[in-house]
């Protein structure tokens, strides 16, 4: 058999031109797409084999040019540039045709082979227009297929022609940007001076870091530095720069754009042929009424209580049929497995644990198709845009506004390692020690049980008291943000600047596979993580076991209680009561808070293991089944410990996965982690102490 | 000549140049189509609360302090 030949291959484009959709495509994976910045912050690679090659596609986080500012820009380039790949195929809005030319215009002076993958010709098709591919390609050397990454449509004939490229069948002839005489005369002294260095020949393609080092951009001044040729190339440098400044007064950058954009207009004009008739643009009616500067934030408002109000009555039936479930095949599990120790890891352990977190599946995915609705309209850019006029009002901009929103999307790691999009150090710190406090997918599970257990009379007050939670801990995020502004990181807050998709109509198979993709998540950590420390829990409650022989007569409920006090949970409980006690807690409820470090939902699956193995005095009612109802009969709670544990789960320090990720992400800088353990205790102890102490007083 | 801060809302503009930008802040305007002698048209004016530019076929959000740094002049 013919052994595979392995080939790497990019996918670059624009932020929200279809990247990832494509890549999803080809390779078959399910990468999260979306369309406000922080979606792709660092490059996704996978396997396919076609044709006889083994192709390593590589998804890059989006990128206008190649003169990169913030990290996922920078993880771009230096792909592009240090690893060599074989191909890259440039996927292109060919609705917005001449800004999306601008870097596939760059990335053909790295002479490596291009081809567009130009996507979301229906749109094009519905404005009227039509793109000439022969010309393309036959007059201006551009090889594009026609692509619909959303409708996955076109995928297979631009694999085809990637193939017939590799396999030499068909070839690509450079495009070369004409810069004029002048500067193409100091472009090519430079290039004949690099070409004295072999290694630098080898290593770079020699006429991009020409053009890198006319406009002095800083990398490429530093890829040079080692060279014996590079006193002589930044001699020569600083001459062609000084000649070209001086022919056109005006910045190099700007210089080189225009260059390319006055290309981009000839290619544009000469192959785009425009329809006569002009559709009304319903994005700018829109945005009219959404952008308006009153109605923008209570709209925003508006949208979010929707998102909620969704999750909480779409999902109020599907709950009760899961937790129907769970006590089925608890009972099931009773019936078959003989009683002892075996059974009690089964049904307390597992079914109780795990249960109790999947329990509240269908909330969560209620409220990820609800959020992947408004994303995939183009509403969250928006978002994101409107956002940042509060935003600075605290310190920060929009950016940091769209880590918070993709950690409400699901979870804090990947909200984390989008601030990566912000270009200002000090900004993105502050993000990185905020995100944490938003309730994301795995916190989502302490409040639903929470909400049912004492505030939820009915869907809608349900879905009031979760929006009232979720706008505490934006104005919690904000508050710290704002604490850190004025005392850790002075200074004015970044730009903002970001291209609006256009509106669109979302595809049911869009949202319900962005729905199962982030449900997925779920589910497999409930396999894992949460099953781990279910088990876990479970034996810490019921190791080192009480002699029933010496307790004499008692109830099956003084056992229980008595187990659970002997327990090396229930001491770690009552080693840990002085200090939480004060803000309402008692032992279990430390447990349960302590091994919500592992994963949030742990939260959950251990109060679940607790109340399971019976230890409390849930009043012996029939319909108490569900965890929600059990906590609700506990005399233990009250809805006024309940707020105060919320508000302590909404603040204190994040599971151990968002602490590696913090750290890292902070430069792995200790500094930044003694401050967010510090604040995130502090703050949640305080703000816990305040609510219960101050509402006992108001007499709740 | 006026800043971009300063455009009426419908009005079509050219753009000149920079004032007392920083580089990153200049290179993400470049990319995106600011290049002297461009022409862009106001969506939305700070009137409005927001600045949005149609620019190159794409429209275009900034914040009111990166629309300070942006020399235009009508056409």
């Amino acid at each position: 058999m013919e052994s595979l030949k392995k080939v790497k291959i990019c996918l670059a484009g624009n932020p929200n031109c279809g990247k990832s959709s494509l890549f999803n495509n080809i390779t078959g994976l399910r990468q999260h797409v979306g369309n406000y910045p922080g979606v792709t912050v660092e490059k996704k690679e996978a396997f396919v084999t076609k044709n006889g090659y083994e192709l390593q596609i590589i998804d890059l986080p989006g990128i206008y040019g190649l003169s990169a500012s913030s990290e996922d820009e920078i993880v771009a380039r230096n792909v592009l540039i240090e690893e060599k790949p074989e191909l890259v195929i440039d996927v292109v809005d060919s609705s917005n045709l001449e800004r999306n030319l601008y870097l596939y215009a760059q990335l053909s002076e790295l002479k490596i082979p291009v081809i567009i993958a130009m996507n979301m010709t229906d749109i094009l098709e519905n404005k009227g227009q039509k793109i000439d591919y022969k010309k393309l390609e036959e007059k201006y050397n551009v090889v594009a297929v026609p692509i619909v990454a959303s409708k996955n449509k076109g995928t297979e004939e631009l694999l085809k022609v990637v193939t017939d490229v590799l396999s030499k069948k068909k070839t690509i002839k450079s495009v070369s940007i004409d810069y004029g005489k002048e500067i193409n005369k100091e472009k090519d002294t430079i290039c004949q001076i690099i070409s004295e260095d072999v290694n630098l020949v080898l290593k770079y393609p020699v006429n991009f870091l020409a053009v890198e080092l006319i406009k002095k951009e800083s990398y490429a001044l530093e890829k040079i530095r080692k060279s014996p040729v590079s006193s002589k190339i930044i001699e020569q440098v600083e001459k062609s720069n000084k000649i070209i400044f001086d022919l056109h007064n005006e910045n190099l950058e700007a210089v080189f754009a225009d260059k390319i954009y006055d290309w981009i207009k000839i290619v544009v004009s000469d192959v785009l042929s425009k329809s006569k008739s002009v559709k009304k643009d319903f994005t700018e009616a829109i945005d009219k009424i959404v952008l308006n500067k009153i109605w923008s934030v209570p709209i925003f408002l508006l949208v979010m209580y929707i998102i909620f109000k969704f999750a909480f009555t779409v999902s109020e039936p599907i709950v009760g049929w899961f937790e129907a479930g769970i006590e089925w095949l608890s009972d099931f599990a009773t019936g078959v497995i003989p009683e002892g120790i075996f059974q009690s890891l089964i049904v307390d352990g597992i079914i109780g644990g795990v249960g109790g977190v999947l329990g509240f599946f269908p909330q969560i995915i209620c409220m990820f198709f609800a959020i992947a609705f408004f994303e995939d309209t183009g509403y969250m850019a928006r978002a994101v845009f409107i956002m940042d006029r509060v935003m600075r009002k605290f310190g920060l901009h929009g950016k940091s506004f769209a880590s918070l929103l993709i950690a409400t999307n699901g979870c804090a790691v990947p909200a984390m390692m989008a601030s990566r999009t912000i270009d200002n150090p000090k900004d993105r710190i502050i993000t990185l020690l905020v995100t944490p406090f938003m309730i994301c997918g795995a916190k989502l599970p302490i409040f639903a049980l929470f909400i049912a257990a004492f505030f939820s009379k009915s869907s809608t007050q349900a879905a009031n008291t979760m929006f009232i939670f979720y706008t505490l801990s934006v104005v919690i995020a904000l508050f710290s943000a704002w604490v850190f502004k004025k005392t850790l990181f002075k200074g004015e807050p970044g730009y903002f600047v970001m291209e609006l998709p256009p509106y669109r109509v979302p595809t049911i198979k869009g949202l319900l596979l962005k729905m199962w993709e982030r449900g997925w998540m779920y589910l497999k950590k409930a396999g894992t993580i949460i099953l781990l420390m279910s088990i876990i829990i479970w034996a810490g409650l019921t190791f080192p076991q009480v002699d029933e022989e010496k307790l004499g007569e008692v109830s099956e409920e003084e056992v229980a209680a008595a187990q659970m006090d002997q327990s090396y949970i229930g001491k770690l409980g009552h080693f840990i009561e002085p200090v939480i006690k004060p803000i309402g807690f008692d032992g279990k409820m430390g447990i349960a808070l302590i091994a919500g470090l592992a994963a949030k939902e742990v939260v959950v699956s251990t109060l679940g293991t607790i109340y399971s193995m019976g230890e409390t005095d849930v009043e012996d009612d029939e319909a108490v089944n569900s965890l929600a109802d059990k906590i609700a009969s506990d005399p233990d709670w009250s809805p006024l410990k309940s707020v105060a544990f919320l508000m302590f789960c909404l603040i204190y320090v994040p599971c151990i996965v968002a602490i590696a990720v913090f750290y890292r992400e902070a430069g792995s800088r200790l500094k930044w982690l003694i401050i967010l353990f510090a604040w995130t205790t502090v703050l949640g102890y305080l703000l816990s102490f305040i609510v219960y102490q101050g509402g006992r007083l108001l007499g709740f | 000549m006026m800043t971009l801060l300063n455009g009426k809302e419908n009005t079509s503009l050219r753009f000149l140049a920079f004032d007392n930008i920083a580089t990153d802040e200049r290179k993400k305007l470049i990319d995106l189509g600011f290049v002297p002698g461009e022409e862009l048209k106001i969506l939305r004016d700070m009137k409005s609360g927001f600045i949005t530019v149609l620019l190159k076929g794409g429209k275009i959000a900034l914040d009111s302090n990166s629309a300070s740094k942006i020399l235009v002049k009508e056409v």
